[in-house]
């Protein structure tokens, strides 16, 4: 009797378990969207909020269908993801293996995502340059221009028809005497200096910061208000880059989910 | 009796996503498995599946192996059902003929009408047994006017409905279950399964050295012969705790463990048991390491005296771009370092041993990989990386 009982809650629990999955995956997960930023941070936006997911979530997500965007506007639809113990690996629907980059984002589920153009389309003019010593001067850094990596797009930011400017300017890892690491990323909006994310830390502890780096611009909840993804990554530390995304909310950047 | 009801809650939701699931093939589906047929083999035709040292290689054969498994399988089982589509079945009708010896039911029909008889017997023994059981014990209740045995007939006479109903009901949970993921997908005994099976990698490193000189004696390495130097990592050994700056060889200790690697490699160290340990040692005490523990590019003349650094470049485009420089770089004679996580992710260094076709082979100080991929390093990539070049004194 006892035996019956227990093969009786044996094929319960297995039938609960099997429609557990089903609700989970048919119900539960239906409105769920899931953004794989790179290869290596995954994050899902559900009932109009952000959360951190991880990439053990491909595993089931890697039949779904996917949109990639490579940063650059091109956009693949019925792509593939796989995981591998390299790291993300995306195919075409046709099988073929696209190559990663490093402003590879790819959404899986309903959530349509718009993403902003990164190629650099613009040099870096006199203005700009004032832009660049505003903010070094803000921040008292002493440094010539041309001892720095920058980077400047040209985008209307904040859907008000007018083009503004996002910069990411850095001295990490560069060769030269220097007394302070820097990486910091800026929009200019208006005329206005927004700071978007910062790191000044002291030329010591250049090994042992995380720097920054411009890595997707998006718009996610459609309001053609660009938000920004950064990546933060330590010297020689490839396990444990992140990533984290900002949003412009009431004249400041906000960060609404990540590292 | 909630217990029940619940039991009969579960069976009848179970009916009800078998339903969903067994419903039938479309036009479209049949007209997309055929494509995607096409597509597979023409694939397959372009890639050599026996070369099973490769596991990429393997990974795509069996990939596409399991796809063509299961579009053959929808395939059969449309046939199966009479499903006919006038646009596609000249095709379908190729694609079954050419693939009939490779493939069969899972069960086949003596197994199937085996089960099939077996099933009808207990389809209908069970209702006639439960009819008779319970007639029987009502009848025996009746003639004795016993409350007790009327109430113990009614309990029993549930109980084996119960159980007739489950016996009904077996075949479809067992479907639903074993139809739950794909691998009990092919075991439902519904489907049909082919021979194009799954192939094993033969070793994990077969890692290829590029020679200096276009010429020549191309050594192969393998996992026994490479030495050890190909595996040293930053994180593990004696030297991964070593202090440079404010951190240790573990931390921020990817170039310097890189290029410990390459005198190891181009065969120039001078002592006895070398390994990053001692290259990195030396170099601190020659100042090879900021007081931030950043990398000078010198210090290691009393170890590897001909080891010579011989500046950076640039390399630009795609993966395969790259590898051909770095392999123009190896034709000659560098050992080259290259920086795979800039210029705008940060920095991680890795020692460039060799490259064959478009593939790049490292020694990772940060990881156990072997090839330097996009999807390993997605800044490698695109746009341009610095490359530290080193050559043996002549």
């Amino acid at each position: 009797m006892k035996y019956k009982k227990i093969l009786i809650l044996m094929l319960i629990f297995s039938i609960l378990n099997i429609l557990f999955y089903i609700i989970y995956l048919s119900i539960i997960e239906k409105n769920s969207t899931y953004m794989i930023i790179g290869n290596s941070t995954v994050w899902k936006y559900k009932d109009n909020k952000w959360m951190e997911s991880n990439l053990n979530k491909l595993k089931r997500l890697s039949f779904k269908e996917a949109y990639v965007y490579n940063g650059y506007n091109q956009i693949l639809e019925n792509a593939y993801l796989n995981l591998t113990k390299d790291g993300l690996e995306i195919y075409s629907k046709n099988y073929e293996n696209i190559e990663m980059n490093s402003n590879v984002l790819s959404v899986i589920g309903p959530k349509k995502v718009k993403v902003g153009n990164l190629e650099m389309m613009d040099t870096i003019t006199e203005y700009d340059e004032q832009y660049i010593n505003d903010v070094l001067n803000k921040y008292s850094i002493d440094i010539s221009i041309n001892n720095m990596l920058t980077y400047k797009n040209v985008i209307d930011i904040n859907n008000d028809g007018n083009e503004d400017y996002l910069f990411n300017i850095s001295n990490f890892y560069t060769e030269g005497e220097k007394d302070v690491a820097f990486s910091i990323i800026f929009c200019v909006i208006n005329n206005n200096i927004k700071i978007v994310d910062k790191v000044i830390v002291d030329v010591n502890k250049e090994l042992s910061e995380k720097a920054i780096y411009l890595t997707n611009i998006i718009d996610y909840n459609e309001d053609n208000i660009y938000e920004i993804i950064v990546n933060k990554t330590r010297y020689g530390d490839i396990r444990n880059d992140c990533h984290a995304m900002y949003k412009y909310v009431n004249g400041k950047y906000e960060k609404i989910i990540g590292c | 009796m909630k217990k029940i009801y619940f039991i009969i809650t579960i069976l009848l939701l179970s009916f009800f996503f078998n339903v969903i699931n067994v419903s039938a093939q479309s036009c479209a589906d049949i007209e997309k498995d055929v494509d995607e047929y096409y597509q597979i083999t023409d694939k397959l035709l372009n890639i050599d599946c026996t070369k099973t040292e490769d596991s990429k290689v393997v990974n795509m054969c069996n990939d596409l192996n399991l796809q063509k498994n299961v579009i053959l399988s929808n395939l059969f089982t449309a046939k199966e059902h009479k499903i006919s589509c006038e646009n596609t079945q000249d095709k379908v009708d190729v694609i079954l003929k050419d693939n009939e010896e490779n493939c069969g039911k899972i069960f086949n029909d003596t197994i199937d009408n085996l089960i099939n008889n077996v099933m009808t017997v207990f389809y209908i023994a069970g209702p006639i047994l439960l009819i008779l059981f319970g007639t029987l014990d009502f009848s025996k209740a009746t003639i004795l006017s016993d409350q007790q045995a009327l109430k113990k007939a009614s309990t029993k006479f549930f109980k084996r409905l119960l159980a007739t109903l489950a016996l009904f009901f077996a075949p479809i949970l067992t479907r639903l279950v074993l139809g739950y993921n794909e691998s009990g997908y092919f075991l439902s005994g519904d489907t049909y399964s082919c021979k194009y099976n799954t192939i094993l990698a033969k070793s994990k490193y077969n890692i290829v050295y590029v020679p200096k000189s276009e010429t020549s004696n191309a050594k192969t390495y393998t996992s026994s012969n490479t030495g050890d130097f190909l595996s040293w990592k930053q994180y593990e050994g004696d030297w991964k705790s070593i202090p440079m700056g404010s951190r240790t060889v573990s931390a921020i200790g990817c170039l310097v463990t890189s290029v410990s690697i390459q005198v190891a490699n181009s065969n120039t160290a001078t002592v006895a048991n070398y390994d990053p340990g001692v290259f990195i040692t030396t170099i601190k005490k020659n100042g090879g390491l900021t007081s931030s523990g950043a990398f000078t590019w010198t210090g290691w003349k009393s170890i590897a005296p001909n080891f010579e650094y011989k500046g950076q470049r640039t390399v630009t485009g795609n993966i395969t771009a790259k590898a051909r420089q770095l392999k123009n770089y190896i034709q000659q004679g560098y050992y080259p370092v290259a920086e795979v996580k800039s210029p705008n992710c940060g920095q991680h260094w890795v020692a460039i041993i060799g490259v064959e076709g478009s593939k790049i082979i490292m020694a990772d100080p940060g990881s156990t990989s072997t090839n330097l991929t996009a999807s390993k390093y997605p800044c490698f990539a695109s746009g341009s990386n610095q490359v530290a070049l080193f050559k043996v004194k002549q």
